[in-house]
C-alpha cells in the first residue's frame, strides 16, 4: 500500500465525516430516518458545480450549498409535519424529486470543474497556492506541507463544524432539539411546537449533508448526477460505528465519535475496494454496513437488548 | 373561574355502528385554589375530559375556557403554556437520554424563549440540587445521571417537580400514581400534596384510588357515562368515606349489569 492511496482515502473519509455529522442529527438526535440525504448530497454538489463553472468564488458557492440543503430539509420537514406523511416516505419523495431537480440545476448529468481554465475551488485557488505553493517545489511558507493541503483544509473545516455543533447542542434551542428526539410529549408540555423542532433539525442535517456534497464535487473536480447513490448508508454506518464503538469512550463527545466512525468506515471500504471495480462499491458499502450493525447488536449487553420488554434494535 | 367546560359535546366514532356519545352538553368548572380529585370507572370520561382540557382531543361542540380565554380548537402546546401535566406513565414526563441536570434546565426554561443562550447557567446546578433535595430521593447527588436509568418513582417525582417549576394556571395529574408500586405511589401522593400546598397550586387529579380521592384535595367528583354524578366539597367532602364511594360505585355497576 502506498502513501498517496492512504492519503486520498483519508481525504474522502474527511468529506464523508461532514455528511455523517448531518446524519447524526436526524438519525441519532431526532430519531428520524431521513432518506433525503441521497438527494441533498448531490444537491450541494450541483449548486456548487454550477456556481464554480460560472467563475463564482467557492466562498459564495459553499454557503449557497448549505442554504440549498437547508431548503431541501425544510421541504422534507413540511411534508412530514404539515402534510402528515410518514418520515420514511417524506424522505423517499424528496430523494426521488431531488434527482431531477439536481439534473435541472446542473443542466446535464456530468459537469466538470476545470481548474486548469481558471475555475477556483476550495482546494485550488490563489490563497492555497500562496500558502502551499502552486506546484511541487515552489517556494511558499508552508510548501513542506503541500502534499497535505487538502487534508489540512478538511481537518480545519471538520473541527470548526464539530465545535459549532457541540456549542449548539448546549444552547436552549439545542436542548429542545434533543428533547424532541427523546420525548416528543415533553416538548409539548414545555409549550413548544415539536413539529417546528423536527423541521429545524432536518434543515440543519441536510445543510451539512449538502455542504459535504459541495466539498465532494470540489475534490473530484466534477459533478455527477449519481453522486448521491449510497450516501445514506455511508452516513448511517459512520454514525453507528462512531456511537457504538467510540461513543463508549468517556472523554469523546458524540460528534467526535461520529467523525472517527466516518474515517474508520471509509478507510475500511477503501481498503476492501482497493483493486475492485468502482461499480462494485455499493455492494461492499452495504455488506460492511450490515456487518457493523450485526456486530453492534452482539456487543449490546443482554439487559440493553430487552430494555422495557422491547427488543432493542441498533 | 380558572377553567370552564361549557356545553361540551364529544362523540367517538361518529357515523359508524360504534358511535358513542360520551359527553353531551357537559359542563364543568374549577375555581382558583381548588384541588379536585376525579374518580370513576373505566370509560366514564375522566381521561377524555383531561384530554379535552389540554387539547389532546378535539371536541364536537361547546367550548373550553382557561383563565378567561377561549382555548377551543387551540393546539395542546399552546394550552400547556399555563398548564402543567403529569402522565400515568413515568417515562412521559422526562427525557430518558438527557441527564437530571439537563431535564431540570429544560423545565426551568418553560415559558421563556428557547434561543441560542446556554441552557445550563453557571449557578444552575446548585439551584437544582436545592430543589431536588427535599424530594428525599437522593436525586441531588445524581445530577449527571441519565434520567432513563432512574426508577419509576424517581422519574415520576422529577416529572412532578418539572411540571411545577414555572408559574401555572393549574396542574393536571393524570392517574399519576397508577403505574407505581403501592409504597412509591404513597410517597408520590404525599409529595404531590406537599407541592400543591407549598406552591398554592390549583390541581385536577384523576385517580383510581378512592382513598386518595377521599384523603386529598378540596373537592371530589365522580364521573359516570360522561356526567358528574357526585360533586362535593367542604364539610360534605370531609364526611365522605371510601365506603360511601364504593357503595355508589357498586350501585352504578349493578345498573349497568356488570
Amino acid at each position: 500500500m502506498n502513501l498517496s492511496f492512504l492519503l486520498s482515502a483519508v481525504e474522502q473519509a474527511g468529506i464523508f465525516a461532514i455528511l455523517a455529522l448531518g446524519v447524526y442529527i436526524t438519525y441519532k438526535i431526532l430519531d428520524f430516518p431521513d432518506l433525503t440525504v441521497d438527494g441533498s448530497f448531490p444537491l450541494g454538489g450541483a449548486v456548487t458545480a454550477v456556481l464554480l463553472t460560472k467563475g463564482v468564488s467557492p466562498l459564495i458557492a459553499m454557503p449557497a450549498s448549505l442554504l440549498a440543503g437547508a431548503a431541501a430539509g425544510f421541504l422534507t420537514g413540511v411534508i412530514h409535519v404539515k402534510m402528515k406523511v410518514r418520515d420514511l416516505l417524506a424522505g423517499i419523495i424528496m430523494m426521488t424529486g431531488l434527482y431531477s431537480v439536481n439534473f435541472l440545476i446542473a443542466g446535464k448529468a456530468n459537469l466538470p470543474i476545470t481548474t486548469s481554465t481558471g475555475m477556483k475551488t476550495l482546494f485550488v485557488n490563489p490563497t492555497v497556492s500562496g500558502l502551499f505553493g502552486a506546484a511541487r517545489g515552489d517556494e511558499a511558507p508552508l510548501s513542506f506541507l503541500r502534499e497535505y493541503r487538502v487534508l489540512i483544509l478538511l481537518f480545519l473545516l471538520i473541527v470548526l463544524l464539530k465545535i459549532l455543533m457541540d456549542l449548539f447542542f448546549r444552547t436552549k434551542l439545542g436542548y429542545l432539539l434533543r428533547a424532541e428526539g427523546d420525548n416528543e410529549r415533553l416538548v409539548s408540555l414545555l409549550a413548544r411546537d415539536g413539529g417546528t423542532m423536527k423541521i429545524l433539525g432536518l434543515m440543519l442535517a441536510n445543510a451539512l449533508v449538502s455542504f459535504s456534497g459541495s466539498l465532494y464535487v470540489q475534490y473530484n473536480k466534477a459533478f455527477n448526477l449519481t453522486d448521491g447513490t449510497g450516501k445514506m448508508v455511508i452516513g448511517l454506518a459512520a454514525v453507528v460505528i462512531g456511537i457504538n464503538l467510540f461513543g463508549k469512550i468517556r472523554f469523546l463527545r458524540p460528534t467526535t465519535a461520529v467523525v472517527i466512525g466516518a474515517v474508520t468506515y471509509n478507510l475500511c471500504v477503501a481498503l476492501a475496494l482497493k483493486n475492485a471495480d468502482a461499480n462494485v462499491k455499493n455492494l461492499v458499502t452495504a455488506a460492511l454496513f450490515l456487518l457493523v450493525l450485526a456486530a453492534a447488536y452482539i456487543r449490546l449487553p443482554a439487559k440493553k437488548k430487552k430494555e422495557n420488554g422491547k427488543e432493542e434494535q441498533v | 373561574m380558572i377553567l370552564s367546560l361549557n356545553h361540551v359535546r364529544k362523540v367517538f366514532n361518529p357515523g359508524t355502528v360504534d358511535e358513542n356519545v360520551l359527553f353531551d352538553d357537559f359542563n364543568f368548572s374549577m375555581e382558583k385554589g381548588e384541588f379536585i380529585s376525579i374518580v370513576g370507572s373505566n370509560g366514564s370520561g375522566k381521561t377524555t375530559m383531561l384530554n379535552i382540557i389540554c387539547g389532546s382531543l378535539p371536541i364536537d361542540g361547546g367550548e373550553v375556557v382557561i383563565a378567561g380565554k377561549n382555548m377551543t380548537g387551540k393546539h395542546d402546546f399552546i394550552r400547556y403554556r399555563s398548564i402543567g401535566r403529569v402522565y400515568q406513565d413515568p417515562t412521559l414526563g422526562t427525557c430518558p437520554n438527557m441527564t437530571v441536570l439537563e431535564n431540570m434546565a429544560l423545565a426551568e426554561n418553560k415559558g421563556k424563549p428557547f434561543g441560542l443562550g446556554f441552557c445550563v447557567g453557571k449557578k444552575a446546578e446548585e439551584r437544582y440540587r436545592e430543589m431536588l433535595a427535599p424530594l428525599g430521593l437522593g436525586l441531588e447527588d445524581r445530577m449527571h445521571v441519565r434520567v432513563g436509568s432512574l426508577s419509576g418513582g424517581q422519574r415520576q417525582a422529577m416529572s412532578l417537580l418539572m411540571s411545577t417549576m414555572t408559574p401555572l394556571d393549574f396542574l393536571i395529574l393524570d392517574e399519576h400514581t397508577a403505574a407505581l408500586d403501592p409504597k412509591t405511589a404513597e410517597t408520590i401522593m404525599i409529595l404531590t400534596d406537599r407541592i400543591v400546598r407549598e406552591k398554592n397550586l390549583t390541581a385536577l387529579m384523576v385517580t383510581h384510588n378512592l382513598r386518595y380521592a377521599v384523603e386529598y384535595g378540596s373537592r371530589l367528583v365522580m364521573m359516570h357515562e360522561g356526567k358528574a354524578i357526585i360533586d362535593i366539597k367542604g364539610e360534605e367532602k370531609k364526611r365522605t368515606t371510601v365506603d360511601d364511594l364504593l357503595g355508589t360505585f357498586y350501585s352504578i355497576s349493578v345498573e349497568r349489569g356488570n
